[in-house]
């Protein structure tokens, strides 16, 4: 796992208030318990406030898992964790 | 007309069907089966609903989608305010999601060989003052949740029309709302699904569908609302007249309660998630949805 996928799956730890250890790359909205499309909206916020970057309304509409995140934040030059 | 080819499937809004049960092939009522469950991949309700379809015999059959509150009015007052204030109209919000679920159903519906689904559109919504719980939630005032689901049935209209596919629409909103789009809750049974009693009148929509006379069906008062146009608007609400309600979200000016924050050319805002979060506040200014005048 990158720094960055840790970084991020933090993050989503976070908001969901989980425990470490259950989320991957493929966990998402309607997959992962917890997960909402409100709590979507928020993850990506928190995403966006770390990362100090603002996402497109379209990546923001395309978003659902883990992955999604990940590749939105190469597409904004966010390679490596802060 | 052979109703033992249809099929109903939703949420609790095929309740009004019910009295049907005997004489149609079957109704499929799900919590939590939304646009969603085939917009956002193979989620496990998807993949149930699936399941179930395969063990009927779909040769001939109807299925009417039946759509809901937390299809068209709890998911989008959430996110496309947050959106406009980024660029997306709402317009191209819900012409996107619209054409998200149109196409992922047609692919559902060649993969189990089905040949003529009707999607049934959301009835009026509950009124801002009635109880609401984490089942059924709320996201805006009722004039704004009603807008939001004119602005679906236009679009669904649209889109279904210019199509060639085998999905039909119809919904039984209109004739439900006055002019300003507040419900009138004599067509509700419990504050929020269609009285049993208006299933004649539902299935007096659906007919010219079932038979394939028809693409979109409604009401005659429709065309009162044909042409209205809506622009946001902020406007000051008393707690004391609405209460403060549990499970009713809305965007509420300078009140900072949740990690959900919008800013546009009204101000700064937040999706308070519950009104009863605003205990000690006895004003508060909330983001809606108003028709131009």
């Amino acid at each position: 796992m990158s720094e960055l996928q840790a970084d991020v799956i933090s993050i989503i730890e976070n908001v969901l208030k989980m425990p470490a250890g259950i989320l991957n790359i493929d966990s998402g909205m309607g997959i992962t318990d917890g997960w909402t499309s409100l709590m979507m909206m928020e993850i990506i916020m928190a995403v966006e406030n770390k990362f100090s970057i603002q996402f497109q309304p379209d990546e923001i509409y395309d978003m659902v898992n883990v992955r999604d995140i990940l590749l939105s934040l190469k597409n904004h030059g966010v390679y490596n964790a802060n | 007309m052979n109703t033992k080819s249809l099929v109903f499937a939703g949420d609790s809004h095929t309740g009004v069907f019910y009295p049907f049960y005997d004489e149609v092939m079957a109704i499929y009522d799900r919590p939590g089966f939304t646009i969603d469950s085939f917009s956002r991949g193979q989620s496990q309700v998807y993949l149930d609903f699936v399941q179930f379809m395969k063990s009927l015999n779909r040769n001939g059959m109807t299925l009417v989608l039946c759509l809901s509150e937390v299809d068209i009015r709890v998911h989008f007052w959430r996110d496309m305010p947050i959106l406009a204030a980024r660029g997306m109209s709402f317009n191209a919000f819900i012409a996107k999601k619209i054409s998200v679920f149109i196409n992922r159903v047609s692919v559902f519906a060649n993969e189990l060989h089905i040949s003529n689904i009707i999607l049934w559109g959301a009835p009026a919504s509950q009124l801002t003052t009635e109880n609401h719980t984490e089942s059924l939630p709320a996201t805006g005032d009722n004039q704004t949740r009603n807008i939001l689901t004119h602005l679906f049935n236009l679009e669904m209209m649209r889109q279904i029309s210019a199509s060639t596919g085998v999905l039909r629409f119809s919904t039984p909103f209109y004739g439900m709302v006055n002019e300003d789009f507040i419900t009138n809750p004599q067509w509700l049974r419990d504050g929020v699904h269609l009285k049993f009693e208006l299933r004649s009148y539902c299935m007096s929509l659906l007919f010219p569908l079932i038979q394939l006379q028809s693409m979109v069906t409604f009401s005659s008062q429709f065309d009162f609302f044909m042409s209205f146009v809506f622009e946001l608007n902020v406007l000051e609400k008393s707690v004391n007249e609405t209460g403060y309600l549990h499970f009713f979200r809305t965007w509420v000016k300078d009140i900072n309660s949740s990690n959900l924050i919008l800013n546009n050319h009204y101000g700064n805002f937040c999706l308070v998630e519950k009104l009863s979060d605003l205990q000690g506040i006895n004003k508060y200014y909330e983001l809606v949805l108003r028709r131009s005048l």
